[in-house]
């Protein structure tokens, strides 16, 4: 594989592998260093990228064995960028709902980023890519059956933890209003 | 949308059991429609998902980033490539040097020997007469010295008069035989000297 080729195929991953770096580092610094490294590892064997069946499932393994390398080695605990936002959220029975796509974002990001590294590899390859069990266990190198079991506890929690901040925001919101009347 | 089907997809969706389309079906709901109450949690969720980390990137900058890093290694590789090529080059240019200086020295040196000194051949021939008789009486005058070296051979003709020694032993053995004679004329005694007792 030549540089152009190399250009064509790999570089445009580059968003993608970044994605799942910053889902298992939660740090956009962390992430990016990742990525670079991650690059470099390709770039240099860029020659022998033609036995691999799918580069993207090849890259991706890459990325989450040098983001998992990089937790274990520094033995640090990965503070996220955004600290955990539990903020109630406020639940009006009459207005509208308009979801502010923003709060949204912090929300889940923050619930998923809380979740065991397995689950939050998981759930970032089937719910936010998309890709199949199939391509997932090749990524992750395990069987397709404890994948199912992990994205069923991750989402499950995720729905616990919203749940939670909703059913809290509509308690305060009817006390506060209880209070004004 | 029918609440039942979303409800029961749902369902299958938490235990890990849905379909790829089935879970874009429920994006699609939780993004386009107006959601009960009862299920906003899952909007937000589905919403999150949809949108995934889709604006937590700056696209152009990482790749931009990412092609910085990949020249930077592309230029080292060929750096070390042109290094090993520098050595050659040098190791070359340097024997190169050495191959023309040599030529040059022998070059050189032949190449000055003969020019003419004189216009006319008959004064050339006589002045080159002289030389030639002037070194060789130079050089007679030197071997002159060597004759002594000819004189370390009557000198050794003495030492010859050495190898006339082993003729004077050969003489000294006879006198040995004549010992043996003696012991002989003693033995002869003893046969003597019984019958002298005898009688």
């Amino acid at each position: 594989m030549n540089s152009e080729e190399f250009n064509n195929t790999i570089l445009p991953l580059s968003n993608k592998l970044f994605a799942f770096a910053f889902r298992i580092l939660k740090r956009r610094e962390e992430a990016e260093d990742a990525i670079q490294e991650v690059f470099l590892k390709l770039w240099k064997l860029r020659n022998k990228l033609g036995r691999y069946r799918s580069l993207e499932a090849f890259a991706m393994t890459v990325t989450r064995n040098y983001c998992l390398d990089k937790i274990r080695t520094t033995h640090t605990v990965l503070v996220e960028d955004n600290y955990y936002h539990n903020d109630p959220v406020m639940v009006d029975d009459t207005a509208d709902r308009k979801l502010d796509l923003k709060d949204a974002v912090s929300h889940v990001k923050d619930i998923i980023n809380n979740l065991p590294e397995q689950q939050r590899m998981v759930i970032h390859l089937r719910d936010i890519e998309g890709h199949s069990y199939h391509e997932i266990s090749e990524i992750m190198k395990e069987n397709v059956n404890t994948l199912r079991v992990s994205v069923s506890r991750a989402r499950t929690k995720v729905r616990e933890e919203l749940n939670k901040l909703y059913q809290n925001g509509y308690k305060e919101n009817r006390t506060s209003v209880a209070k004004i009347l | 949308m029918d609440i039942k089907r979303i409800e029961l997809l749902l369902q299958k969706f938490y235990s890990g059991v849905s379909a790829i389309e089935e879970e874009k079906e429920l994006k699609d709901f939780f993004t386009t429609n107006d959601v009960p109450r009862h299920l906003w949690a899952e909007q937000e969720m589905f919403t999150y998902y949809h949108v995934g980390g889709k604006g937590e990137i700056g696209d152009k900058e990482l790749e931009n980033k990412i092609i910085k890093t990949i020249k930077g290694a592309e230029q080292e590789e060929a750096k070390r490539f042109t290094n090993r090529r520098k050595i050659l080059y040098m190791v070359s240019s340097a024997a190169a040097v050495v191959a023309l200086l040599t030529v040059a020295y022998f070059a050189f040196i032949f190449d000055t020997a003969m020019q003419d000194t004189y216009d006319n051949p008959e004064i050339a021939y006589v002045q080159t007469k002289e030389t030639l008789l002037f070194v060789s009486a130079k050089l007679n005058k030197g071997t002159k010295d060597l004759y002594v070296i000819g004189k370390l051979d009557e000198a050794t003709k003495p030492l010859s008069n050495i190898s006339k020694i082993e003729y004077s032993t050969k003489s000294i053995y006879t006198i040995s035989l004549f010992g043996t004679g003696m012991k002989n004329l003693n033995n002869l005694s003893r046969i003597i000297n019984p019958i002298e007792k005898n009688n």
